[in-house]
């Protein structure tokens, strides 16, 4: 078998086809999709103990999530619109599932500085917020490249003109919206005095991550 | 000519439009002020002062006789406990340096007793001063007073001892004498300026000087003396510093000197006031600031105390099960000890240790206890006298009495509260009206009706509040406070009559559904989210405590949002992009820089490392930042072309400011360090010469000079010259060809950069008075703002609503980052004494109300730069005001919103534990802030600034 490029250029490839650049694939099986790993392992991580043990519990979490991850980038990718049967055996699909684990822990490292940015502690708490950037990046990144499968021009394009309502239209990128907005509500619990194991940084705002993808994708089971 | 005339009429048309403006706002903030001010005297409500005296009657109630001639009272403000008794392995400066008295009480316990003595808040000295000599519990209201102390009006112990003819000698602390000073002796009187806070050893040693040659007469019967010294130590270096050392050894040293001194007849009782924080201040009721220290030694023979069991008086863990007693508790001791009457409004109970037999001290304690709550018209009748007369219910009825006093004198006045709320509801529904609903076009015509209006409400307003006191005497409501209801009401209606006049409610709701429906977009619902965000913060004490991180939150997630939309923005060009990204990005580090810099209040605990502290590395940032920040700003007027003509001048000027204010605090840490043994006065000298040149030249100097209007712009003569950027010539000018044309450089900016040299006067004047990291952070917030105008300008946000918002929240970051906190204690009342020795009025307040506002200050004065940053001379000034307008008044909504939020949430939880320590002083930041908010944007930012530099462009680019 003849190793397959993946294209990063869909434009000059494609001749036959009329290049269809400004839309955005869609999930043609939602059930299939359905994110319920990221709720089980969520639950495994307070199963094992997260509120006592956070940096272990998250690197044991973090662990799982990459297989999962792998699975459930393997199943985005077999129910995306756009491309016939034909057209999915030319992509290297090995290629696609590595690079949607291996890019997302390099992007880990910006996702780190955004939230020391936004004002996660310095001085301490390191490493536990890294495993946090860790997490939000498989979880947020993943779904986006096996979806554009690498094609980043394509992905340009569309997000200079993405607005609210085609955000809305597609389950994906809802829930990584959802999700960043869920991260985001996941430190107002943090300054409340009342002193359980579970305010502790990062837990609410893993929290957050975890079940705003799910619902995300949950919702646009029903709408 | 006619052209002439046409601009003439212009511009007396913007004048009149400007005036309007500024009339309706002052009255608008007049409503405001009225509106806090009921809500305050709702909440901050006085206690009720008995004048009554008490008298002894030789037949049926007659005084005890006296155990001791003679006292010597000495205070030792803030004196916490800890600073008296041995601490194991401790190395701090304020540890184990003071140890006569507990070796007294270990060593003779039968003539000294050292007692943990428990404060009431709020533990300011005037406060303290009162409820050690009345035994009354001084209310919160009177903290406000403090820098004026008031002549007592209640019974106290100085006043018995006057009337029984008894000689008082006081030096020290002049609170006393502002006090007492009928009481004292004139022969005497020795007082000293107490609130010079740097000044350490003046008061120690004029007590000093005074005390032994009296202690020498016979004309006396009580010596007071009150040492400030440990006090100034702690706001001046904190607690642990060596002067505190040095100190505390100079008072053991001394307080051995008069024990050795006094004669057989004579009891000294040696008391702090109060205690203080880590930081060496005080005024809230942590426990470091509550514990004080209680002591009482004589060599009379006849007279023995009676001390308790060893176990009481356990000095581990720093004396935390130490036996302790009651501030109020002192008033009967003494009392009972000299034989005079116990002070009518005394609410404590004698000391065991220091009667033989506690029976009759008691008996007539809670006969006096009685007394008072019968002679009270609340008290009476609530809390029945004990019917069998032993010591300990005697002491229950004095404790619950106490605990009864205290829930009573925190009682409010709903009906101002409410009054105030709905004052403040009200003036917030018509400034959202009139900055958001109605169109800015008609807003300005509109300025006369409500003058006229107002004037004419505000008059019938006060005509029938009038009446209405006149003919229905209406009880509990004074004349002033009718008359204020009367005018408010007249306003709130004088405000909403030409509006309804104009339009109908409908047709503004109508407007508000159209701001969602057709100019909503992300960066409106960024700005209302944290509209709503903030206002919820108050509805939970742990917000507020956390206020800080919420409000860095906020303004991190707007500057990510900035980033993002520059980066995805397809309709920027490269260049602009990279510049832009560069702009937030740089917004984004300085914000989370500067949130490094914090004061911790006492609620956050241990989750908070505080870093505002003055030491080599903040000097050394001080120096780097006064270099770097004229070159960063330099390079800002770069970028719109317009570093010409009096730029240069305001950043050399700048430059030169800052180095001196660098070198004020360099001296200032020096002088604290006292490494060199070079003496104070020759740095005092110096850092009082910088700091008057500093603040006279950049507060009255340069804004005078800034005043007769000058532009950062150039003419430029050369030939080939873009043609977007020439004036066109005039038409009966021929032959333009021959002559090399004309090119303003920093024409597109020419207001902006004009307008912000003002904004340079006032961050400098800033930056002096706000401590090394203050200044840094504030530094800090220059350069945030420039990088927001740019942003603004990249990415159109003139005329949205997150722009007034985010300047409302940076203002709040650097509140936080420049070392403040929404509490008492961390006012820096020592900035008051950079420009002058003593406190003269304005000035010494003006560097407190600097220094604490700041923030605040530069935010306003920026912020009708959204609108004025890089346009180009505008034919239509009108419309540019009025877009400033519309900016201006969306700040105070925002501002009257949040502080509307506040007070009804802290009258809400009025009875929670916490109201006095997080709600309430968060409520009066709110209430000042509101008021400093609009008279800054009224005078400084619209009358001065705007007015100035619109009037001057005009005159000159206007045709």
């Amino acid at each position: 078998m003849a190793r397959r490029k993946v294209t990063f250029d869909k434009v000059s490839e494609d001749e036959v086809e009329p290049p269809k650049i400004d839309e955005i694939p869609f999930l043609t099986n939602k059930i299939m999709t359905l994110p319920i790993h990221l709720p089980i392992i969520l639950y495994g991580m307070f199963y094992y103990g997260i509120t006592s043990d956070v940096q272990q519990v998250m690197v044991k979490g973090l662990t799982t999530l990459i297989m999962a991850q792998i699975v459930y980038g393997y199943l985005i990718y077999v129910n995306v619109s756009g491309d016939g049967k034909k057209k999915k055996n030319k992509d290297n699909l090995f290629l696609l599932l590595a690079s949607s684990i291996i890019i997302p822990i390099f992007l880990s490292l910006p996702v780190f500085g955004i939230v020391i940015l936004m004002g996660a502690p310095l001085a301490s708490h390191l490493y536990e917020t890294l495993l946090l950037a860790a997490h939000v990046s498989l979880i947020i990144f993943t779904p986006v490249i096996v979806l554009f499968k690498l094609n980043f021009s394509k992905f340009s394009i569309i997000v200079q003109k993405i607005d609210l309502k085609s955000i809305w239209n597609n389950s994906i990128l809802l829930s990584i919206l959802a999700s960043i907005i869920a991260t985001w509500c996941g430190v107002i619990p943090i300054p409340l005095d009342w002193d359980r194991p579970w305010q502790n940084w990062p837990i609410t705002l893993l929290v957050g991550s975890y079940l705003g993808y799910f619902l995300g994708s949950f919702i646009k089971l029903f709408i | 000519m006619q052209v002439e005339a046409r601009t003439r009429i212009r511009q007396q048309k913007l004048r009149i439009t400007f005036f309007g403006y500024i009339f309706v706002l002052i009255f608008f903030a007049i409503l405001q002020v009225i509106s806090i001010v009921f809500f305050k005297q709702g909440f901050l409500l006085s206690r009720d002062v008995s004048s009554t005296i008490s008298y002894c009657n030789d037949t049926i109630d007659p005084c005890i006789q006296p155990t001791i001639e003679k006292t010597i009272f000495l205070v030792i403000d803030a004196l916490r406990f800890d600073f008296v008794i041995p601490v194991e392995g401790s190395d701090k400066h304020y540890h184990n340096n003071f140890p006569i008295l507990y070796d007294l009480a270990q060593t003779n316990p039968k003539k000294s007793t050292l007692l943990k003595f428990i404060a009431d808040p709020p533990t300011t000295t005037l406060q303290r001063l009162k409820g050690l000599t009345t035994g009354s519990l001084p209310t919160f209201i009177d903290a406000g007073s403090n820098f004026d102390g008031d002549e007592i009006d209640e019974d106290n112990w100085l006043l018995q001892l006057y009337n029984h003819n008894k000689s008082i000698a006081f030096m020290g602390d002049d609170t006393w004498e502002a006090l007492f000073k009928k009481y004292i002796n004139p022969k005497y009187n020795f007082p000293y300026p107490s609130l010079n806070v740097w000044d350490i050893d003046t008061v120690d040693n004029g007590v000093l000087e005074h005390i032994y040659p009296i202690m020498e007469q016979n004309d006396w019967d009580m010596i007071i003396g009150h040492f400030l010294g440990v006090d100034h130590i702690g706001h001046r270096y904190g607690p642990n510093h060596h002067s505190m050392k040095d100190k505390l050894n100079q008072m053991n040293d001394e307080i051995s000197k008069i024990i050795d001194k006094m004669d057989d007849k004579t009891l000294l009782v040696v008391i702090g006031d109060h205690g203080m924080d880590y930081t060496g201040n005080h005024g809230g009721d942590s426990k470091d600031e509550l514990e004080t220290t209680f002591f009482a030694y004589t060599k009379n023979k006849k007279f023995n105390m009676s001390p308790k069991g060893k176990e009481k008086y356990d000095i581990s863990n720093l004396g935390s099960n130490y036996r302790s007693v009651n501030q109020v508790d002192l008033v009967p001791t003494l009392s009972l000890l000299l034989g005079i009457p116990i002070p009518h409004n005394n609410l404590g109970f004698p000391i065991d240790e220091m009667f033989k037999d506690l029976k009759i001290p008691s008996v007539k304690t809670i006969e006096q206890i009685n007394r008072f709550r019968q002679s009270s018209p609340i008290l009476k009748d609530t809390l029945g006298m004990p019917e069998t007369f032993t010591i300990e219910s005697s002491k229950s009825y004095q404790y619950q009495s106490l605990e009864h006093c205290k829930t009573l004198w925190a009682r409010f006045d709903m009906k101002f509260i409410v009054l105030g709320v709905i004052l403040l509801f009200f003036s917030f529904v018509f400034i959202l009206a009139y900055s958001r609903s109605i169109p800015s076009v008609r807003v300005s015509t509109m300025s006369f009706e409500f003058i006229g209006s107002v004037i004419a409400m505000s008059l019938l307003g006060i005509v029938l509040s009038f009446s209405v006191y006149i003919v229905l005497m209406p009880q509990n409501l004074t004349l002033k406070n009718c008359i204020g209801s009367g005018v408010a009401i007249g306003m709130v209606i004088g405000f909403w009559a030409p509006i309804m006049d104009r339009f109908s409610i409908l047709w503004l709701l109508h407007q508000i559904v159209d701001f969602f429906v057709y100019s909503f977009n992300t960066w409106s619902f960024m700005g209302l989210a944290f509209i709503v965000l903030h206002c919820l913060i108050f509805a939970s004490n742990s917000y507020v405590i956390w206020e800080d991180k919420m409000i860095h939150f906020f303004i991190m997630t707007f500057g990510v949002g900035t980033f993002v939309s520059i980066l995805k923005n397809p309709t920027i060009s490269t260049n602009e992009k990279i510049l832009g990204l560069n702009h937030s990005f740089t917004f984004l580090f300085v914000s989370r820089l500067v949130s490094m810099i914090n004061l911790c209040r006492e609620e956050q605990g241990g989750l908070c490392k505080p870093t505002f502290e003055t030491t080599w590395w903040s000097i050394v940032l001080l120096h780097v930042v006064s270099f770097l920040l004229p070159l960063m700003i330099k390079s800002f007027f770069k970028l719109s072309n317009s570093f010409h003509s009096a730029g240069p001048l305001w950043i050399n000027g700048m430059k030169f400011l800052l180095m001196l204010n660098a070198f004020y605090w360099t001296f200032e840490y020096v002088d604290n360090l006292n490494y060199f043994q070079i003496p104070s006065t020759v740095f005092k000298s110096f850092k009082l010469s910088i700091a008057r040149i500093v603040l006279v030249i950049s507060l009255i100097l340069a804004n005078y000079s800034w005043s007769r209007g000058p532009l950062c712009v150039k003419i430029d003569l050369s030939r080939p010259a873009p043609p977007e950027q020439t004036i066109p010539a005039s038409p009966d000018e021929d032959a333009p060809e021959l002559k090399p044309k004309a090119t303003i450089l920093g024409y597109g900016n020419i207001y902006g950069s004009s307008y912000f040299l003002l904004v340079i006067n006032f961050s400098i004047a800033v930056m002096l008075v706000s401590k090394p990291l203050g200044a840094v952070a504030i530094a800090g917030l220059l350069i945030q703002i420039l990088s927001f105008l740019e942003i603004i300008d990249l990415l159109n946000l003139r005329r949205n609503l997150v722009s007034p918002i985010i300047f409302g929240l940076l203002g709040y970051q650097h509140f936080f980052s420049s070392g403040h906190q929404a509490t008492i204690p961390s006012i820096h009342w020592d900035v008051g004494f950079m420009t002058t020795e003593n406190i003269i009025f304005p000035i010494t307040h003006l560097n407190i109300f600097l220094n604490t506002f700041g923030s605040f200050i530069i935010i306003c004065l920026s912020l009708p730069l959204i609108t004025l940053w890089k346009i180009p001379p505008t034919n239509k000034p009108i419309t540019a005001l009025s877009q400033i307008i519309t900016v201006i008044t969306s700040l105070i909504t925002y501002q009257t919103l949040i502080s509307l939020s506040s007070f009804i949430f802290t009258a809400h939880f009025r009875r929670h534990l916490m109201v006095w320590k997080i709600f309430a002083p968060r409520f009066m930041l709110n209430g000042l802030l509101l008021v400093v908010i609009n008279v800054i944007l009224i005078f400084l930012s619209l009358w001065f600034g705007t007015g100035k530099v619109l009037t001057q462009v005009n005159r000159i680019f206007g045709k």
